[in-house]
């Protein structure tokens, strides 16, 4: 009988043992939390206050959009329209011209300006020179709190005919660009101009989301042979996706808000067709009679389409990267 | 953080390490810990000092009447004599030889009517004097014995919003302007007195006659079914924004040419200017083809037409300007100068006040500008030895027409609320009667301040004595922000608004001082004729006074009907759009004959019979 020799069947498995569960914390009664923390509450209640004051409350404005609004009347007194102030609006010759205006141009300011704003972010994170980083970053972000009432007037004279651009084109014998005056560059100026004013100051999120990376990947990626490309690719660029995620979703909100203050300083009517957007069109509508209807309209309809693209995104992100954004 | 994320798990954004500092209740460090650890009470001490010390100093902003606003405004007078002396010679030593007296009160309130009204911000005051105490506001409470008070301050689209938030509470102020839509509304919910009782009892025959009461059609929105809802205030027919062509004379010497009558002579006379060199375009123009300043409105009424503006149509109505066929004559011109260069080829990128730094940097010659610009140019004059601004007759087209854009006549009215004393309207008009009288007859009370937007003529405020004993700019002369603001806040266009010529007459008296020897004047007629640009300001006023007859006029000055609200928009943004690309060369001329049917199948006809329904009910 040599048991040692024997090899015993093994006994029959047991079912698998069952999944089990995530390890949930036990949930603490909110009423332990406040007490544990009141201190974070207190201070959190003048801003929570303030918004509800200031965001909250005024919502009832809405109803101005839906009336025939005259102020000595008040709201609930001015005449009731419905969704005619919408109709106006979207009934008027120009609107779809308008929409997609703001809309090309909206998408084309995110794009350009969330891309420049994170190449920018990786290629200053690179440099070792702090007093060399310090500086680009000033200087960079500066143009940001400058109105576009001033940017807008140096562009006009920066991008004239006789201004520095123009010039060295003719100089080199192409011809001259009509910046501000040509339907199809137009866009592109607003865009570009707009990008050159924000990257330094969007690639504040952006530079402050790379120095959260573990400086312990990047040796351990240089140990294993890593390149900085390969770096780049395979721990920052992963590194701050979130942060890229989040800057997407939350400017997804503001689509139909194409900057009207830059718009409105530098279009002219030779532009109006690839230029007006739906602030500056509603702008002039105002010149005509003032009108809070319209206006109250119009804003509804831009801040429902932004919250309906933010839940959108949120959906997206949640469904196909397992990403709560918030 | 970690690079990868497995499935299933949340990942959420996690802050790093907070270095926080906690000493433990043995005082010494404890270690490193995350922000889960309770926070001690020397921290919230120290984080709750932190705020209040913050929130104290966010708070405390100067006080609106302390602290005097830096003026905004460029000086007019960059040749003041001399520097502002550190100790003024006594004022005693200085005699004024001119006695300025009032005319009689019309009528004694004691106490004082109060009227609560809408302030300007941003006035200046000089020491010792503020909004409440200062000649302005003193001279109407001793004369008038009218005592304002503060109902609140704003200016621009904060006026608007606040004035919305009255309209929407009932809280008027006791005495407010307010025209168009906004004054339709008021009256549909009887927020506005009706004065018409009073204003008969008490405005005076002087004052009637020079405002035209009732006749005139600056009362038509004022009145409705006999009640009278206001006072309008007039800016008179050219004060405002008609312009005047001015040319270079210096160059039109150096060349021996003489100005230009026709329209083909501007781009002669424009073209000869550039090719000697002289400038490097010729005409001035900017985005807005039709506008209050660098404009080219004399070109389009020269044929006869006037875009933008409703103009009669000879059979009793109203038509739109801008589709009259004498347009595309007009753009023709423009459009052949554009393209020789003899406008600023950026000019569509320019507003109003960019086309003017075409004339102050020396690059036109030929342009149109309202005739308060004048001054402005006489301060150009001085800064540059030699220029020569002079203004020169509207040109004629080839049917011999001369035209250009004529201000509107109608302004906003001043309103009393509803449920106001009567005794307080009352006590405005009487005012208002006051000032007709002291303006009228300024030279008899010699108010020397009568002569440009009445104010105070006071010592201290518009002007000083200098070393001589003549009289020199004072800390607030009129023609910088601060005067105009702090006398905005009292008068509530009044003086400048009383009746249409009255500018026109002052310069008209004035006009002798010029060329009477300085030393028969009084030092406050020196010292206004000594002004900078006021002997231009006289020259253009009484010219574009004179020549009123070319003016084209908007006819219409109603409230848009809801269909022309709906329409108008579009109708703009297609004429604007058209007119400007064709005079570029975008588009060909012919697209104007296009543009016109689209104007009308788009909505011009809707709109055109609606101006016409609200014109044969105002004049039929």
């Amino acid at each position: 009988m040599g048991d040692s020799a024997t090899i015993t069947a093994p006994q029959a498995l047991d079912k698998p043992a069952a999944p089990t569960k995530p390890y949930k914390e036990p949930r603490i009664p909110f009423s332990r939390v406040i007490k544990q923390h009141w201190l974070l509450y207190v201070m959190l209640l003048p801003a929570v206050v303030l918004l509800a004051l200031f965001h909250y409350y005024p919502l009832w404005g809405i109803g101005i959009a839906f009336v025939n609004f005259s102020p000595a009347k008040g709201l609930l007194d001015s005449p009731w329209v419905g969704l005619g102030n919408f109709q106006r609006f979207f009934g008027s010759r120009n609107a779809i011209n308008i929409l997609r205006n703001t809309i090309v141009i909206a998408v084309g300011k995110i794009v350009l300006g969330q891309a420049s704003a994170v190449v920018f972010a990786l290629v200053l994170n690179e440099v070792r020179s702090r007093v060399f980083k310090r500086g680009v970053q000033t200087i960079t972000t500066l143009p940001n709190f400058l109105s576009w009432v001033i940017i807008g007037g140096i562009m006009v004279t920066f991008l004239s005919t006789t201004g520095p651009i123009n010039t060295t084109l003719q100089a080199i014998g192409a011809k001259a660009i009509r910046f501000l005056g040509d339907a199809s560059v137009f866009p592109w100026t607003l865009i570009v101009s707009e990008t050159w004013k924000g990257f330094g100051f969007g690639a504040i999120i952006y530079l402050a989301a790379l120095t959260s990376i573990n400086p312990e990947l990047y040796e351990a990626a240089t140990v294993d042979g890593a390149n900085r490309w390969q770096r780049l690719v395979n721990i920052t660029i992963p590194g701050i996706a979130p942060i890229i995620a989040l800057m997407a979703c939350l400017n997804l909100g503001s689509i139909l808000n194409a900057g009207f203050e830059q718009v409105l300083v530098l279009y002219n009517p030779v532009v109006y067709k690839t230029g007006d957007i739906i602030d500056t069109f509603v702008y002039r509508v105002g010149l005509i009679e003032t009108d809070y209807s319209i206006g109250t309209a119009v804003g509804l309809f831009r801040s429902f389409i932004g919250f309906f693209l933010i839940m959108l995104s949120y959906w997206l992100a949640d469904r196909f990267a397992n990403y709560r954004i918030f | 953080m970690q690079p990868c994320r497995p499935k299933g798990q949340e990942v959420h954004l996690q802050a790093t390490h907070v270095n926080a500092r906690v000493v433990g209740r043995d005082g010494k460090l404890a270690k490193e810990n995350r922000m889960s650890a309770k926070l001690t009470r020397r921290d919230f001490v120290k984080s709750a000092a932190i705020t209040t010390g913050m929130v104290a100093l966010a708070a405390c902003k100067p006080a609106a009447t302390a602290v005097p606003e830096a003026p905004s405004q460029a000086t007019a007078a960059p040749e003041e004599k001399g520097t502002e002396p550190t100790t003024a010679p006594a004022a005693t030593e200085c005699q004024m030889d001119w006695n300025p007296t009032y005319p009689e009160t019309p009528k004694v309130y004691d106490p004082p009517v109060e009227m609560a009204v809408i302030w300007e911000p941003g006035a200046e005051y000089p020491e010792g004097s503020d909004r409440f105490n200062n000649p302005m506001y003193n001279r109407t409470l001793e004369q008038t014995h009218i005592k304002y008070t503060m109902h609140w301050e704003g200016y621009g689209e904060t006026a608007t919003s606040k004035f919305a938030a009255d309209m929407a509470a009932g809280t008027l102020a006791d005495q407010f302007n307010t025209s168009g839509i906004q004054l339709e509304q008021l009256i549909d919910e009887d927020m506005i007195e009706d004065i018409s009782d009073i204003w008969e009892a008490t405005a005076s025959p002087l004052v009637k006659e020079k405002k035209m009461y009732p006749d005139h059609k600056w009362w038509v929105p004022a009145m409705r079914d006999g009640k009278l809802y206001g006072i309008p205030f007039t800016w008179g027919p050219a004060y405002n924004v008609d312009n005047m062509c001015i040319i270079r004379q210096d160059w039109l010497d150096e060349l021996g040419l003489e100005a230009p009558t026709t329209v083909e002579g501007w781009g002669e006379t424009a073209r000869a200017f550039q090719d000697a060199g002289l400038c490097q375009f010729g005409i001035g123009a900017c985005k807005n083809l039709v506008t209050w300043h660098m404009s080219l409105d004399p070109v389009f009424g020269a044929f006869g037409v006037m875009p933008g503006r409703w103009v009669s149509d000879g059979a009793g109505g109203v038509q739109f300007g801008t589709i009259a066929p004498g347009v595309k004559d007009a753009l023709a011109v423009i459009r052949g100068w554009y393209e020789e260069g003899l406008l600023n080829p950026d000019f569509y990128t320019f507003g109003e006040g960019d086309a003017y730094a075409d004339v102050s940097g020396s690059r036109v010659g030929i342009f149109a500008s309202p005739w308060w610009n004048g001054g402005a140019q006489g301060n150009l004059e001085a800064e540059n030895p030699g220029w020569r601004f002079m203004p020169f007759d509207y040109p004629t087209g080839p049917n011999g027409l001369q035209g250009r854009a004529g201000s509107g006549e109608v302004q906003a009215l001043v309103c009393f609320r509803k449920g106001l004393d009567p005794t307080a309207i009352e006590a405005a008009i009487n005012n208002l009667n006051w000032h007709m009288e002291m303006h009228v007859n300024w030279l008899q009370y010699q108010q020397y301040g009568e002569h440009r937007n009445s104010h105070a003529f006071a010592e201290g405020f518009e002007w000083e004595w200098d070393e001589n004993c003549e009289l020199k700019n004072g800390p607030v002369p009129y023609n910088i922000g601060g005067t105009y603001s702090y006398m905005n806040a009292i008068d509530f266009g009044f003086p400048y608004g009383i009746y249409p010529a009255f500018q026109y007459d002052v310069y008209a008296d004035m006009a002798s001082w010029f060329d009477q020897d300085p030393a028969s004047l009084d030092k406050a007629q020196r010292y206004i004729v000594n002004k900078p640009g006021m002997d231009k300001e006289v020259q253009y006023y009484s010219f574009v006074y004179e020549t009123l007859d070319v003016a084209i006029a908007d006819e219409y000055f109603g409230i848009a009907t809801d269909r022309m609200k709906e329409l108008l928009p579009d109708l703009n943004t297609l004429s604007s759009e058209v007119l400007l690309n064709i005079v570029l060369g975008n588009e060909d001329l012919d697209r104007f004959d296009e543009y016109v049917d689209e104007w009308k199948s788009q909505g011009g006809d809707e709109v055109t019979a609606d101006v016409n329904t609200w014109y044969s009910e105002t004049y039929g």
